[in-house]
């Protein structure tokens, strides 16, 4: 493993801390969520873009074949990107939803459980050495169910987190 | 040794992060300080906080009624959720047991 990156991932995990620069408590707490949905979806969306795309390319054959060899050098920095983001968007949501625990409902309860388990799922996925866990997380990681369930739960929680 | 880097590293990410989280509450006593600085008596810092009190009474109550379990959409998507969730998990299981039987079979 490259060490080098490490201090590059330390400062993203600084990225949520300006959100307390803000004088008003509630609004820094509030903006605390909007990190941790703005890390999610750069962290996601071009992740997903470049696998379908990738995936497509191998289907269709000819010069988009060769397209996707060519992009294979870049599946591992972008795999890194989406894990870093979505770690710095998964600490700042949950530091979101401790501060504001006294209001908890049942929607940011259930948002919390969805973004664990697609989290433990990720972790497992990368970090375990044990073949069929493996399989196992890859399938649960990419249920298009569960990123439904999340998009609908934070649309949700955007909705109704002023009430 | 890469694990026990890896994991000192982590702990110190997260507690250089967590600790700015103590800054986002408001602190009570400098509010008081400034209520001093300002000529506030002891009268109407009694009675602040005891309207501050009942504030957070009130509050209390209205969070005992949101947690209520039993009735409401809310409740409802919590249970869709751990239903959803564990459906995954179920089906998960069974896509990988229905591509390991026909294996099993032929051996």
């Amino acid at each position: 493993m490259n060490f080098k990156i490490l201090p590059i991932i330390f400062l993203l995990f600084l990225v949520p801390i300006p959100v307390f620069a803000d004088d008003d408590a509630e609004d820094a707490v509030e903006s605390l969520g909007w990190v941790a949905i703005g890390a999610g979806v750069v962290a996601n969306l071009p992740f997903i873009v470049f696998n379908k795309w990738r995936r497509y390319a191998v289907r269709a054959g000819g010069q988009s074949l060769q397209m996707a060899r060519q992009a294979v050098q870049f599946y591992k920095p972008v795999l890194n990107f989406h894990i870093i983001l979505n770690s710095v968007g998964y600490f700042a949501g949950m530091t979101h939803g401790l501060l504001l625990v006294n209001h908890l409902d049942s929607i940011s309860l259930s948002l919390a459980i969805t973004m664990t388990v697609l989290m433990i799922s990720g972790i497992l996925l990368k970090y375990t050495s044990s073949r069929h866990t493996k399989i196992f997380n890859r399938l649960l990681h990419g249920q298009f169910g569960l990123v439904l369930l999340l998009i609908a739960l934070i649309v949700l929680h955007v909705l109704t987190g002023d009430d | 040794m890469k694990a026990l880097t890896l994991g000192l590293f982590l702990i110190l990410t997260l507690s250089v992060v967590t600790v700015p989280t103590v800054f986002a509450d408001e602190d009570e006593d400098d509010e008081y300080e400034d209520d001093e600085q300002r000529g506030f008596g002891e009268t109407e810092r009694e009675q602040a906080r005891e309207q501050e009190r009942e504030r957070e009474d009130d509050e209390e109550d209205d969070d005992d009624e949101g947690l209520a379990l039993g009735g409401g959409i809310p409740d409802a998507i919590l249970y869709g959720t751990i239903a959803v969730i564990a459906g995954s998990v179920a089906y998960t299981g069974y896509k990988i047991y229905k591509a390991k039987r026909p294996q099993m079979k032929s051996s």
